[in-house]
């Protein structure tokens, strides 16, 4: 099981260690450090290290390393999937995992990681099972300890939910105004090839909900056309047999925010894609290089693109950009070798092609350096509101087992996770 | 010194603040101390101060002293023990929160005298009213089973824990499961699981609703469960597939595993299976959407996935294409898993990705792209030329490392398809002076030799890279000496210069013998008869195999087991890497009986074959395990040279002279040459001892053992008068053992057991960093001393290898009895086989009782103990030969009497363990029949020592 974890900051410093079982010098890190070296950035660590007495499983999230050190044989996604938890968890007490967060709140830090793990076994691992035995901190109770002088951050009661089928919610919640949001967020993950082909097309979706409502309320959301989801992930709270047998999801929620359910939708399926470039990159010697890039919308459904950005990573030889956007702001940076360019808005009627945005300029290589082999990839970004660009639709969503009428709401968002659009040029 | 001092001063200020009468200022002096102890700093001095807080009864400062007790009290055992009596007063508090935390806590504070103190609040603990408190409790039951295993069996925590797989609450049940997991893997001898229909009917039952990572230890376990047949199997797979859609990965990847496991006893054409097929598919492809590390676990695991049943993922192969902003060890795995898929139907789609992924900046990936695309071409061949194509544009961006690999994989290809492509060896030829690696150097060598007819300037060409021989790796070496020798037989006209410069080079100015022996069969080859030389030099080759880099059969079917574990993403077999323990081998079941029964059969064939093949040769053997104690290598040459003109005389009488005029020249000549020992010469020395038995056939076959693999038994045993040795059996064929052969035996000497080996090399390269292991067995077979083979074993090297063992090591129950499970590691690979220790090896010499100890044993063991048989006495022998026969294996003759005109004997038999076996023999004069009645208290054994019987009666 899980012996012990080390918490290493960027600059390659152990800043927290928690130990289940005896207690492993420091030292064990050295080969991650090791591992560390070789690799050109920083997350191209890889995830199981063998040691001659242990092995470290490590994660890397933002700009932290969390590794865990394990005697013997073990899943390493079970690992995997707890440090990420762990890293959950502090993300929910704390606001954000940084170095200056977790330092800031050391013993609740240790006291989170000591109620979660019981000699390297999981205990508790439910945020909302956690808040009822350690409170997190904030800024309304260091004000109320103040003033009664109770300064106590650990429950005296053992957490009614921690034994009841329904781990996930805590008992005798209670609102005023009960309201459930759910955000339908979809992921386009794609290659396109040169000549505009898609090579590879697929949607990660979510739905992300926040619920507040009182009692013990049992939801049914049901959808437009829920052959669609075939490859999807449930949060246990998801009763797997009515979806197989009606495609309802039927649940009792959690309290507050979690993702309810995620979803793939594979190649498979023809999916159209919301945005177009076209490009002309050409690398010459000297400082005739050329560079043109213009986008457009392409079946939108009449929706605008939102936040457009494209980036683009050029090759090591090119030394500079005069580039003029005629929408948005460019920006080259020469020593990353990044070019950014922030659109910002494209209507979905933009179509006679003069009026679409674009970026033009020249490209100046360094002396002496051969021609790039190849052109640089694009990184594209945009959001796309109220369409899931699957077509998935939320038909309804009812509530049973309390009185009063909650306020529903459905929201759609297309994305683009960061670095997962590419163009080839 | 300054900060030493500062450091001091902070200590002192904490101590100060612990001891303060205010309950704040000593609640916020512990976080601190806890904080401290969180960084790493020893603040280990305030054990006592922060003990005497424990009597407050707040429980938050309760928990911190708790944090701090788990983390020192091992260093100061001591003061820990104030603590007990605070613990045990937790452990009856009304508060169900601190009587779980109590007993949690005690359980990790990993010093005996509390663990003492633990036992009884465990006990209530694990009955308690309360689940949260149970569910504690079950995971204690593991911590203590780590601390000290005895306890936890006197203490019968074991039976309690199990008791709880039945309880009403699903956490407890998933909690005990976790713990029981977590004893079975420290102590795999132990059957902690009774895994039976009902068990797993409740944890199929739990499994609904306890917590994911429940789920992953409930899982894990219905993995190990034998379903009792196909219909079993398959309720179990309906009842598990909604897991698939968890959202967990670990929770996903353990249901995969139990489906691979357990579809392989269901028909696959049913429906079924199809049906899971497709459910199996979705799954895993999310779990390419997840965070890079569960990808790549996830990727490992598909690896082995698709080898066993690419059916799943056939459909798939989009989402491995690979994206730049993937982290490597993603790429290398995605890359690895695309050609797996590939096929003539999406070829060309892979063919355009791999060209892309050509020109990236990641050097390493960039390689693995170039040979993936040679790959392509030895796997779909419609699309070969295609991708020959490709390379060759490749080649021609000049990138180094990119032609550098290209021209390795063409050479590949030229291997499949011979005859095909051989107009762009210009092309190659363009590049030969931009290659700096070894194995790219190697490969073009390769290449101009094997086509030297159609290059006009390969004799330019290949001279060329001679100018540098000497500064060349080994690989390259070996390849431009076999390459000029074809060209030689090729063009011999132009290119005897060129042909005896290199044989000369390598025979006399190079100390590799490797290289030096090739030489010298070469130069002997042409010398002797340049016709057989062609055909060996120039022999057509076998044809390389489509699927590259495919894992062993039974690996990946012990891997697929295993699937989720360490050992998949490494894919070698846990015990391998596990540390100081014996993982159980972990089978696929079978679908049907069949496979058990053949088993059996062939394992009595082999038994019934050692009982013909026994072989006592006693006036050699004394002789020849001397010549096997000096060990192969380390003897001088005189010494070899004596030891084997003994033989000869010693058996001169037997065997014609064996060495041909040939060898003894060629033997004659290294010694002129090299004046020292080889290891040419050591292959043979051991022949005449080989070729007792084989006919004299010609023997430079032995030396190209590749190309005419001799079929005769290859090895007959010694041994010393007294003790019964079978003959060596092959234990691990060269094929299995990737050119390692090994055959085998075990012997009794000076009252030792002795494991005999012969280790033969038929690979082309020699091997090294040999090392054994046996794994636990019945009978505590340690070896005495490591295994030690200080020199390399060369290409055709017999070595023979003696291993004393001692009977004291760890012990675990093997089936059967006497099976012997040995692990053998060389620089190639690690072979893992199992033998067969014949049961009176285990007879130690001392095993005489008196005749009323006899007695009284034989009385004592209960009737239903004893086992009677009638031995055959097949040779005939006199009662007093037998006698005899019987004391050389240490089965000793108590009594001896006669009555009713019958003749009885008396005898024990004491094994290496101390476990007595006491015989009686009743024998009718002229009979053959020998009536046999065996009484032992532990009667597992009975059958084996009836068949040592029977062995050794029947030898001769």
């Amino acid at each position: 099981m899980i012996h012990s974890l080390f918490i290493i900051n960027g600059s390659g410093d152990v800043f927290m260690e928690k130990h289940w079982k005896t207690v492993v010098g420091k030292s064990i890190c050295d080969y991650f450090f090791e591992a560390q070296s070789k690799c050109a950035n920083s997350e191209d660590v890889p995830p199981v290290i063998a040691t001659p007495h242990h092995y470290l499983i490590n994660i890397f999230r933002n700009s932290l390393y969390f590794v865990a050190v394990l005697t013997n044989e073990i899943a390493p996604l079970f690992v995997i999937e707890f440090l990420h938890r762990i890293m959950d968890v502090f993300e929910d007490y704390f606001g954000e995992c940084t170095e200056t967060s977790l330092k800031d709140n050391y013993v609740i830090v240790y006291e989170l990681l000591d109620e979660m793990l019981d000699s390297g076994l999981p205990l508790a691992t439910e945020t909302n099972i956690l808040k009822e035995l350690i409170k997190p901190p904030n800024i309304f109770r260091k004000v109320a300890n103040l003033v009664t002088g109770d300064n106590t951050n650990i429950s005296n009661t053992l957490p009614s939910s921690q034994l009841s089928n329904i781990p996930w919610r805590r008992m005798g919640v209670k609102y005023t105004n009960n309201e459930a949001y759910f955000d339908l967020i979809e992921e386009i993950d794609a290659i396109i090839d040169r000549n505009g082909t898609t090579i590879m097309c697929e949607i990660q979706g979510y739905i992300d909900c926040c619920v507040k409502l009182s009692g013990m309320p049992d939801l049914t959301l049901s959808f437009v056309n829920p052959r669609l989801l075939d490859d999807v992930s449930f949060h246990p709270c998801v009763r797997l047999k009515k979806w197989e047998s009606e495609r309802v999801l039927s649940f009792i929620p959690p309290d507050g925010n979690f993702r309810l359910i995620s979803y793939h939708i594979g190649s498979q399926n023809t999916i159209s894609i919301p945005i177009y470039v076209k490009h002309n990159i050409q690398f010459r010697e000297g400082s005739n290089g050329r560079f043109e890039l213009t986008v457009g919308p392409k079946q939108t459904m009449g929706k605008t693109l939102e936040s457009v950005v494209i980036e683009c990573a050029m090759p090591k030889s090119v030394l500079n950009c005069t580039l003029t956007p005629t929408q948005g702001k460019s920006t080259f940076d020469p020593v990353k070798k990044n070019l950014v360019w922030d659109i910002g808005k494209i209507e979905s009627n933009t179509q006679n092609t003069t009026r679409l945005p674009s970026l033009r300029g020249n490209i100046v290589l360094s002396t002496g350096q051969p021609i790039p082999e190849s052109n640089p990839i694009l990184n594209v970004r945009f959001t796309l509101n109220q369409i899931a660009i699957s077509g998935i639709r939320v038909q309804r969503v009812d509530m049973h087992g309390e009185k009063y009428k909650p306020f529903k709401g459905v929201k759609y968002i297309t994305t683009v996770k960061k670095g997962r659009f590419q163009i080839r040029t | 010194m300054a900060e030493i001092e500062s450091k001091k001063g902070e200590i002192y200020e904490l101590k100060a603040e612990l001891n303060s009468d205010k309950r704040e200022r000593k609640k916020e002096a512990l976080k601190k101390v806890i904080a401290s102890m969180t960084v790493g700093k020893d603040v280990s001095q305030l054990f006592p101060d922060v003990i005497n807080c424990m009597q407050i009864d707040n429980l938050e400062l309760k928990k911190l002293v708790y944090l701090y007790l788990m983390n020192y009290a091992k260093t100061q055992p001591e003061m820990a023990i104030l603590a007990v009596n605070t613990f045990a007063k937790d452990c009856n508090d009304p508060s169900p929160l601190i009587r779980a935390l109590a007993v949690r806590t005690m359980g990790c504070i990993r010093v005996d005298k509390i663990t003492e103190h633990l036992c009884e609040p465990l006990r209530k603990c694990l009955k308690d009213e309360d689940p949260y408190v149970r569910k504690t409790a079950a995971v204690c039951v593991a911590k203590l089973y780590d601390i000290n295993q005895q306890l936890v069996f006197d203490q019968g925590f074991l039976d309690l824990l199990k008791d709880l797989l039945s309880d009403s609450n699903p956490m407890v049940v998933a909690n005990a499961v976790a713990a029981l997991s977590e004893i079975s893997e420290q102590s795999p001898q132990i059957q902690v699981f009774d895994l039976n229909g009902p068990t797993v009917n409740k944890l199929l039952t739990a499994l609904n609703e306890c917590s994911e990572w429940g789920q992953v230890f409930i899982l894990d376990t219905i993995a190990n469960y034998p379903p009792k047949d196909d219909k079993d199997a398959q309720s179990i797979c309906e009842r598990i597939t909604p897991r698939l859609a968890h959202a967990n990965s670990a929770v996903v990847l353990s249901t995969v595993k139990v489906l691979m496991k357990f579809l392989e006893l269901i028909d696959p054409n049913s429906e079924f299976v199809q049906n899971l097929y497709r459910k199996l598919a979705p799954p895993l492809v999310t779990l390419l959407s997840t965070e890079p590390e569960i990808q790549y676990v996830a990727l490992r695991n598909i690896n082995l996935i698709v080898q066993k049943r690419s059916d799943i993922l056939k459909n798939e192969m989009k989402v491995f294409f690979v994206k730049y902003n993937d982290p490597i060890y993603v790429k290398l795995e995605k890359l690895d898993i695309m050609i797996r898929l590939t096929n003539s139907n999406n070829i060309a789609q892979v063919l355009a990705e791999l060209k892309e992924y050509a020109t990236e900046v990641d050097v390493d990936f960039v390689r693995k792209a170039v040979r993936a695309i040679g790959r392509c071409a030895i796997k779909v061949e419609p699309a070969a030329e295609r991708c020959v194509n490709t390379l060759i544009d490749l080649i021609q961006t000049k990138v180094n490392y990119v032609v550098q690999e290209a021209i390795v994989v063409i050479k590949d290809i030229f291997r499949k398809y011979p005859n095909k492509y051989e107009s762009i060896i210009a092309i190659l030829c363009e590049n030969l002076d931009s290659l700096d690696e070894p194995e790219a150097r190697a490969s073009m060598i390769w290449i101009v030799g094997e086509y030297a007819e159609r290059i006009d300037n390969a004799d330019e060409l290949l001279e060329g890279f001679l100018d540098g021989f000497k500064d060349e790796n080994n690989q390259v070496q070996l390849q431009l000496l076999t390459a000029i020798v074809k060209l030689f037989l090729k063009k011999p006209t132009e290119t005897q210069e060129l042909v005896t410069k290199v044989l000369t080079l390598v025979t006399q100015e190079t100390d590799n013998p490797d290289l030096r022996d090739r030489g010298y069969i070469y130069w002997r080859l042409l010398s002797t008869d340049p016709k057989a030389a062609k055909e060996v030099v120039l022999a057509e080759k076998p044809l390389i195999s489509e699927e590259t880099d495919l894992l062993e059969p039974t690996l990946l079917d012990e891997l697929i087991c295993h699937i989720g574990s360490l050992a998949s993403v490494y894919h070698k077999p846990p015990n391998t890497f596990v540390e100081g323990r014996f993982i159980m081998k972990k089978k696929l079941p079978f679908r049907t009986g069949i496979h058990h029964e053949y088993e059996d059969i062939t394992t009595m064939q082999t038994n019934q074959q050692q009982q013909q093949q026994v072989v006592i040769s006693s006036n050699v053997g004394s002789l020849i395990d001397d010549f096997d104690m000096l060990g192969p290598m380390s003897n001088t040459s005189s010494t070899t040279m004596n030891t084997f003109e003994h033989t000869q005389q010693q058996t001169s009488s037997a065997i014609p002279n064996l060495l041909d005029d040939e060898l003894s020249s060629i033997l004659g000549l290294d010694s002129n040459v090299g004046g020292h020992q080889t290891p040419m010469m050591n292959t043979n020395t051991s022949l005449p001892i080989n070729r007792l038995t084989t006919s004299t056939g010609n023997d430079l076959d032995d030396l190209f053992g590749d190309i005419n693999l001799h079929t005769g038994p290859s090895s007959i045993s010694f041994s010393s008068p007294n003790t019964l040795v079978l003959p060596k059996e092959i234990w691990v064929s060269a094929q299995k053992g990737k050119g390692l052969e090994i055959s085998g035996t075990f012997a009794r000497r000076n009252n030792q057991i002795v494991m005999e080996m012969d280790f033969t090399n038929k690979a082309l390269q020699s091997m090294n960093d040999f090392a054994l292991q046996l794994n636990r067995n019945s009978f505590g077979l340690t070896p005495l001393q490591p295994l030690q083979i200080l020199n390399p074993l060369f290409p055709n090297q017999t070595i023979p290898i003696q291993l004393i063992l001692n009977a004291n090591g760890p012990i675990m129950k093997m089936d059967p009895l006497t099976n012997l499970q040995i692990a053998i590691k060389n620089n190639i690979d690690i072979f893992y086989f199992n033998c067969i220790v014949p049961i009176h090896i285990l007879f130690v010499h001392n095993g005489e009782i008196d005749k009323m100890t006899f007695l009284q044993t034989w009385q004592d063991i209960p009737e239903n103990n004893e086992i009677k048989y009638q031995l055959q006495n097949i040779n005939n022998l006199s009662i007093d030969d037998l006698q005899n026969k019987l004391r050389l294996n240490n089965i000793h003759t108590i009594t001896r009497t006669i009555i009713e005109q019958k003749e009885m004997l008396y005898q024990t038999i004491k094994l290496t363990n101390g476990i007595f076996i006491l015989i009686e023999l009743k024998i009718t004069p002229g009979n053959r029949t020998i009536a046999f009645s065996l009484k032992t208290k532990v009667p597992d054994v009975a059958n084996l020592i009836i068949q040592a019987y029977e062995l050794i009666l029947s030898s001769n």
